[in-house]
């Protein structure tokens, strides 16, 4: 074993305003010379809602010399070199020089957060072994929560007035195997969300207790960025124009958002603009734009000739990731669209939902695979996750309500 | 002109890059750029349509960056040029003596067109000053 977690702490404090509070303390042993690569802290960022109040990290070397480490030996970088805009950061301080075998590494950090949302979530290891891991957070007076663990049977919670802490104990290490599921289908996670009493100052901060209010919220994000004008009613009318089934209307659609150049430019995310799509018909000038823009294009050039589309928003690369038993937007990390359709049209892709009908499953932001086929993700739609897949289709509000 | 001059099986070319350089009297040294770029394929698109300008600071000496205009000439004539506010300003890298910054930028209204059509041309222009 590389190395040994010794203690893995989040203390995560709610002001009565909504702001957000934690304090993370980690250590590790580092056991064998490929366990170097431990002897590193992080912490991420949002420079829209949060910042990084304190990070400081210290080694001990095997002798019992400390070594302290502070804000000059951090580096902070673009959390996504890729995008031309992202507002997530992350802040490190590495000692895998310095560490030795025998050598504990810790680091601390304070991070504040003004984020709309009240919910968290909190792996209690990673693949190394841990002796003690614990997840404490305390509300304002009248304030409530709800826990939920994956991947371990549910724990309670200690509870001291308004404060509570989840914690466990020698978690064994979960060494990498080939074809093994992720690691977060296999560590022990946990999730949680709190809510204000109804007369709170912070009672504008998003909750969600049901995947309806998700749904509600995500239209409520979503639905307004379908917007048409002249010019993609003409480039919708012209892609269209020899198509002679709904197929190949929405194959022809399908192409052209595709082809669209795949940019993504993140920002207000702290207050959900991570989940907000940019107009359509900004997204259609400008010819570029991320997975939730694709799609929202899409939907809206489908709206041109009568086709009803919704966006569907899933988690890509491990179709076992997303939980029914948490409601949260939190869940997600990517966005696809599923097509209304008619009986007439006939392809792998189609699935039947139980309220929504008949619906063609397609992913834009893939630009090989065609309208008939959905590489990854429908796989997964057919097979064992089915279930969490319709649970995801909670983005389909707008049309459970019609 | 549907392929490249240098190198036939390019993706895009350089068909015309000019850099003046202003060593004004005050003690900057400013480099004013120009290119503008021919894209034959798909593939040329997708690398040529999003530009980083890195500037920063590196242990004393430090470099800014001024000016950015960008357009995109497509296929049938019509000029798009960027919008200012499509320029975003972000910290690449930050530690103890050394700051990256970078604008970034996609060029905007490359559409979607055949594969054997080039998607058009590219202008930037940019102006980056170093101090002495």
């Amino acid at each position: 074993m590389p190395a040994v977690v010794l203690v893995n702490e989040q203390i995560t404090t709610i002001g009565s305003d909504g702001k957000i509070n934690e304090v993370c303390n980690y250590a590790v042993r580092i056991l064998q010379r490929e366990g170097r690569e431990y002897a590193v802290g992080h912490v991420g960022y949002n420079t829209d809602a949060g910042k990084v109040k304190d990070f400081r990290a210290w080694l001990i070397r095997p002798s019992g010399e400390p070594k302290r480490y502070g804000k000059d030996d951090a580096v902070d970088m673009a959390g996504d070199l890729n995008d031309i805009y992202n507002e997530f950061r992350s802040r490190t301080i590495s000692a895998t020089n310095d560490a030795d075998v025998g050598a504990v590494f810790a680091y601390s950090y304070t991070r504040e957060d003004r984020t709309v949302f009240s919910q968290d979530g909190w792996p209690f290891q990673s693949s190394l072994p841990v002796i003690t891991a614990r997840y404490s957070l305390s509300l304002p007076e009248g304030w409530r929560v709800e826990g939920v663990t994956f991947n371990h049977p549910k724990i309670e919670p200690k509870v001291n007035g308004p404060s509570y802490s989840w914690e466990l104990s020698n978690l064994p290490p979960m060494p990498d195997e080939p074809m093994s599921p992720s690691l977060t289908n296999l560590v022990p996670r946990l999730a949680v969300s709190y809510y204000p009493p109804a007369n709170a100052p912070a009672a504008s901060i998003k909750t969600f207790s049901s995947w309806g209010d998700v749904a509600a919220w995500m239209s409520e994000l979503e639905d307004p960025q379908v917007i048409v004008d002249d010019a993609m009613a003409r480039k919708a009318y012209e892609l269209t124009a020899l198509a002679k089934t709904e197929l190949e209307k929405i194959r022809a659609i399908a192409q052209y958002v595709q082809n669209i150049r795949y940019i993504s430019i993140q920002t207000g995310t702290g207050r959900g603009g991570g989940y907000r799509p940019h107009a359509s018909n900004e997204v259609f000038a400008k010819s570029y734009g991320d997975c939730k823009d694709k799609a929202n294009l899409m939907r809206a050039m489908l709206k041109v000739v009568g086709i009803t589309a919704i966006p569907v928003s899933i988690y890509a690369g491990d179709p076992n990731y997303v939980r029914a038993s948490w409601p949260s937007p939190h869940q997600f990390n990517h966005c696809i669209i599923a097509v209304k359709i008619s009986d007439q049209t006939q392809a792998s892709t189609v699935i039947q939902h139980p309220t929504l009908g008949r619906l063609l499953i397609f992913d834009p932001t893939d630009e090989e695979t065609p309208i008939e086929i959905c590489r990854f993700i429908f796989k997964a739609v057919s097979h064992s996750s089915i279930r969490k897949v319709r649970m995801n289709w909670c983005a389909c509000r707008s049309l459970r309500r019609k | 002109m549907k392929n490249a001059t240098v190198e036939k099986e390019a993706d895009a070319e350089a068909i015309f890059w000019e850099i003046r350089i202003d060593d004004n009297p005050d003690g900057n040294l400013i480099f004013t750029h120009y290119i503008r770029v021919k894209v034959f394929t798909e593939r040329g698109r997708e690398s040529q349509s999003k530009i980083d300008l890195v500037y920063g600071k590196l242990y004393g000496t430090e470099t800014k960056i001024s000016d950015i205009a960008a357009r995109t000439i497509k296929p049938d004539g019509t000029i798009v040029e960027l919008n200012k506010k499509d320029i975003f300003e972000r910290t690449v890298i930050k530690t103890s003596g050394l700051k990256f910054k970078a604008r970034s930028f996609a060029m905007p209204a490359v559409e979607p067109g055949r594969r054997d059509q080039g998607p058009g041309l590219r202008e930037r222009c940019a102006r980056r000053g170093a101090g002495k």
